[in-house]
């Protein structure tokens, strides 16, 4: 017996996805796609923060090139893309690293994996406020260990020197960022067929060549995944360096998310800040494509 | 037995490492004044102390800042959820090029710096006069949360088998009825992993509240309160601490059941 | 499906109902303030807020605090927003920004009608601009030197009277302790406005001004670049602990754990919370330094954006504020001096002798005509501290010679009046 209402019938199965689509295609449309337009045409008007209700200001490329030739900017760039690379590579370690061992067979692992990828659950603006505590200069508990173990002699001012500060947020960032990594990485662990193992086993190969030739090609994919949305958490950053430096000392952790919110909100220079939140998009996309695309080539 | 022995220990002391922070922060929250700025610090403290709760709750305004994060958590969930439901099962069920080129570009939301995005929301907001209240939070929040609403949803109802809604047809039921009646009972679970952690996202998110919400003090959210006492008194470590606790420990509790489900979720969407 | 319905319901319902609940009471006057805890001030302001409620059925204050450092910013974006408080309370050296972009009321035919006498009102003439009377100033003031008496007896040395004095008091109390207490207590953290204020402290007492009476930046002559290094040498020598607010440098002088603190009589406040057996020995005096820094330090004001009903109200509320009685209640209630002529009466002071320590202060600092907001830069205070700040530190972490860095200072401080 044929369903009673047309709706079913595969002419009327495309619209029928258009119209379930379509509300968040339209909620979408208002907040991400028409304000960006907004932001584009803001970064193309020399104005300020007080004139924003005010009649448009004429069309002017002088906040891109303000922004490629300010020492500020390319120092943002530079702070931002330290950040990417030092963050992750170590959410990669730590997440791959514990993943491989929670996948070990022993008592208690289940328990193991929840708890392992347990910082992911725990807010930024908190993670961030608990590691500049424990990173406090006059009284924090990483000092107390440091000089206990030896390594120090005096108690570090870690927050207002720029390598020791940007060490801090880099810790940070990585201990929000690796559980991530480490769920990611665990799902395709377990989704790698045990006949593969067994048949490299066969063929002689011990443990380390396993790992090299069985497991590393397998976790690719995700991976690769994992990869692109690390790279643009840590663009996108806000919330940890905010919190822990605001950017400081002497611009030293001033990524180029913390430099546009700074000459937005704090020197109130709104088209400007546009702009330089546009090329750290444009940023973020190329490299968005090229992995991915990389990534579906191999 | 031995060689489980190995990796169990080693597990226990990598977990003890990379949850220290979470242990730190309880035993900061509930240190003696004098034991928070001595030497040796306490590790295991023997004489909790909770005034520094009871300032943080009665002192300062944090339960009107919970109350706030509540109400913008809560708003943006259930737009998120409405929408989310309609389009992942778009997604999985009647997609087609312009549906899934639909799904894709909501994705693209993961580029945008929120710095960036939050700029003309705050023109646009200012033009509508909702700028500095709750609701515009809440919408801002919806571009992070709709994003993965969408696609862990669509992983969802891909599991559940298509045959329940082709009886329905048969017994002449309609798309939205066979959605409503067939396919939502029994993604409870999912649907109510996906509402919790869009509720928890909210929660946890700063970049957007701050920028919308800071010039209101009495709009403000859990994350701008806290960021707000870190940034007044740097040394009054365990009033901050007590007051992280507050906001951390009940989405730590709930992230623990919650983590299998995100895990299917999650990565069901990445290998596709 | 009940169930799934009723959550819907629910759900849709809550969305409905809080969008009204955002709505404002027409009474309800939003003032945001940085002093709603500081022991002194908020003192004043809460029981005032108190009195107005009484004296306006139906009318609330909801007073809510804005941290210091992210104050400014704030209200910029919050008038750039179109939402600015009923009642605007700004930092005197973040006011005449605001004046300039015309976010505030004229509040000169108000005056007249009302005949508020502001005739010998400290500091009132830095809120007129162009001839229109933009704000109210609430205080000015003399910087005081807080200090732990019996950390300096231990350390052997006396109250300091000068720089020499001062730094060698300092170095003896730092010395003696052994990394729990220090000399003195600096403010060296994010927080441009109150970086620019203890710079300025030390830059005054080697002679300096930021800039000249005609509004030109001096910041790179000999005096200004003694001002930086005297603040340099502080902190190279570690007699400061490093990384901390003014407010946590204040925290730890309750404390005990810092033997001589710089600021300004609303540190007052704090002693309340002093351990007893050590509130004999927090004593003030003048400030070791030739010139103190003072001021004016906050005013009061109306936003220009405002319905009539509201600005009368708001006026209501700065009428009572600046009246005799509340002005003497600001003496009694804060422990500091009210910018009104005779708000300081014969039985206060005798129960506040403090009070004449802060007198003295002030009037040497008024006597010299000193202010923290620089001739040239009244507008741009915001960017000036912001990038003297930052070029301050630069000086501290690079360990950078003092004239070199006065230069760059004076280089960018042009730069920015040339806009």
């Amino acid at each position: 017996m044929a369903p009673r209402w047309s709706l079913w019938r595969p002419s009327a199965r495309g619209w029928l996805g258009i119209l379930l689509m379509g509300p968040s295609a339209i909620v979408v449309a208002f907040l991400i796609v028409y304000p960006l337009a907004r932001a584009l045409d803001l970064s193309f008007q020399k104005i300020r923060i007080s004139r924003v209700g005010a009649a448009r200001l004429p069309f002017t490329l002088d906040n891109y090139s303000r922004a490629l030739g300010d020492d500020a900017f390319w120092n943002a760039a530079l702070v931002s893309l330290a950040f990417v690379v030092l963050v992750t590579l170590f959410c990669f370690l730590i997440g791959v690293g514990s993943a491989l061992l929670v996948n070990q067979r022993f008592p208690g692992r289940r328990l193991a994996r929840l708890l392992v990828a347990l910082p992911w659950a725990v807010p930024e603006v908190v993670a961030a406020t608990i590691w500049a505590w424990m990173f406090d200069g006059s009284f924090g508990v990483i000092n107390w260990m440091l000089q206990s173990l030896g390594f120090i002699d005096a108690p570090v001012a870690w927050l207002s020197q720029p390598h020791q500060a940007f060490a801090v947020c880099t810790v940070a960032l990585v201990w929000s960022g690796y559980p991530f990594v480490a769920v990611m990485a665990l799902a395709g662990l377990q989704a790698i067929p045990g006949e593969l193992y067994e048949a490299a086993q066969m063929d002689g190969a011990h443990a380390w060549q396993r790992f090299w030739h069985v497991t590393l090609p397998s976790l690719r994919p995700v991976c690769a995944i994992a990869l692109v949305l690390v790279v643009l958490r840590v663009m996108r950053d806000f919330a940890t360096v905010f919190v822990i430096t605001g950017g400081g000392p002497v611009g030293a952790t001033r990524s180029l998310a913390i430099y546009t919110y700074e000459q937005a909100f704090s020197f109130f220079n709104i088209g400007y800040a546009a702009a330089v939140g546009m090329v750290t998009l444009l940023l973020c996309a190329l490299f968005s494509t090229l992995v991915v695309r990389r990534s579906v080539a191999a | 037995m031995r060689r489980q022995a190995l990796p169990a220990f080693a597990a226990l002391i990598v977990c003890a490492l990379l949850l220290f922070p979470i242990w730190w922060m309880l035993v900061t929250a509930v240190a003696q004044p004098d034991d928070l700025r001595g030497f040796p610090p306490v590790f295991f403290p023997t004489h909790p102390s909770f005034a520094a709760f009871h300032t943080i709750l009665f002192d300062r305004p944090m339960l009107r800042w919970i109350m706030n994060s509540s109400i913008v958590a809560g708003l943006s969930t259930a737009l998120t959820m409405v929408l989310g439901v309609l389009g992942g099962y778009a997604l999985s069920r009647y997609s087609s090029r312009a549906v899934r080129a639909a799904g894709m570009s909501v994705l693209l939301a993961k580029m945008i710096p929120t710095t960036l995005l939050v700029i003309p929301l705050y023109v646009l907001f200012r033009e509508y006069g909702l700028l500095a209240t709750l609701t515009s939070a809440a919408l801002a929040h919806c571009t992070v949360t709709i994003p993965f609403a969408i696609w862990m949803l669509k992983a969802y109802f891909d599991s559940i088998p298509v045959e329940l809604e082709e009886a329905a047809a048969i017994d002449g039921s309609t798309p939205l009825g066979a959605l409503w009646r067939i396919v939502l009972p029994v993604s409870l679970p999912g649907l109510g992993a996906t509402a919790l952690y869009a509720f928890i996202l909210s929660w946890n998110e700063f970049a957007f509240s701050r920028t919308l919400l800071f010039s209101a003090p009495e709009n403000w959210t859990v994350t701008i309160g806290i960021a707000s006492i870190r940034g007044e008194y740097i040394i009054a470590w365990n009033e901050i601490m007590a007051a992280s606790a507050i906001v951390a420990v009940p989405i730590i509790i709930v992230f623990l059941w919650l983590e299998r489900y995100l895990v299917v979720g999650l990565t069901a969407g990445a290998q596709k | 499906m009940s169930r799934l319905r009723n959550i819907v319901a629910a759900v849709a319902l809550g969305l409905v109902a809080a969008l009204p609940a955002q709505a404002q009471t027409p009474t309800k006057l939003r003032f945001y303030s940085w002093q709603t805890d500081d022991q002194s001030n908020s003192v004043w302001w809460l029981a005032a807020n108190k009195a107005y409620e009484a004296a306006h059925p139906g009318a609330t204050i909801d007073f809510v605090k804005i941290p210091r450092d992210s104050f400014a910013d704030t209200m910029m974006v919050m008038f750039s927003g179109n939402t600015p408080p009923d009642i605007v309370h700004l930092a005197s050296f973040e006011f005449p920004s605001f004046a300039q972009e015309e976010f505030l009321e004229d509040l000169s035919p108000y005056i007249a009608k009302d005949g508020l006498d502001l005739k010998g009102w400290a500091g009132q003439e830095k809120c007129v601009v162009k001839g229109k009377t933009y704000c109210i100033n609430l205080n000015y003031f003399g910087y005081l030197m807080f200090y732990n008496a019996a950390l300096l007896k231990s350390a052997g040395v006396e109250v300091p009277h000068n720089w020499t004095e001062y730094l060698d008091a300092a170095r003896k109390v730092t010395a003696a302790g052994g990394g729990q207490s220090f000399g003195v207590g600096l403010h060296t953290t994010a927080g441009a406005g109150q970086y620019l204020t203890e710079l300025l402290a030390m830059v005054l007492d080697a002679g300096g001004r930021w800039s000249n009476a005609a509004g030109k930046p001096t910041i790179d002559t000999p005096e200004v670049i003694e001002g930086l290094r005297r603040w340099k040498q502080l902190q190279t020598e570690k007699q400061t602990p490093l990384g901390l607010k003014a407010e946590d440098i204040r925290q730890l002088f309750v404390e005990g754990r810092i033997a001589m603190r710089l600021d300004g009589p609303w540190m007052w406040g704090l002693l309340a919370k002093v351990k007893p057996d050590l509130r004999p020995s927090l004593l003030v005096a003048e400030t070791p330094t030739a010139t103190p820094l003072g001021g004016t330090s906050n005013v009061i004001a109306m936003p220009a954006n405002l319905s009539p009903e509201r600005k009368k109200a708001v006026w209501d509320y700065i009428k009572l504020i600046t009246s005799q009685h509340w002005q003497e209640q600001y003496v009694a209630l804060s422990g500091q001096l009210a910018p009104r002529p005779n708000s300081l009466t014969p039985e206060v002071l005798a129960t506040k002798p403090f009070l004449a320590t802060f007198q003295a202060a002030q009037d040497k600092a008024a006597a010299k005509g000193i202010d923290r907001l620089p001739t040239g830069f009244e507008t741009t205070y915001n960017e000036f501290a912001k990038l003297i700040t930052e070029e301050a530190q630069r000086m501290v972490i690079d360990n950078a010679d003092p004239a070199n860095v006065a230069r760059r200072m004076q280089s960018r401080a042009l730069a920015l009046q040339r806009g």
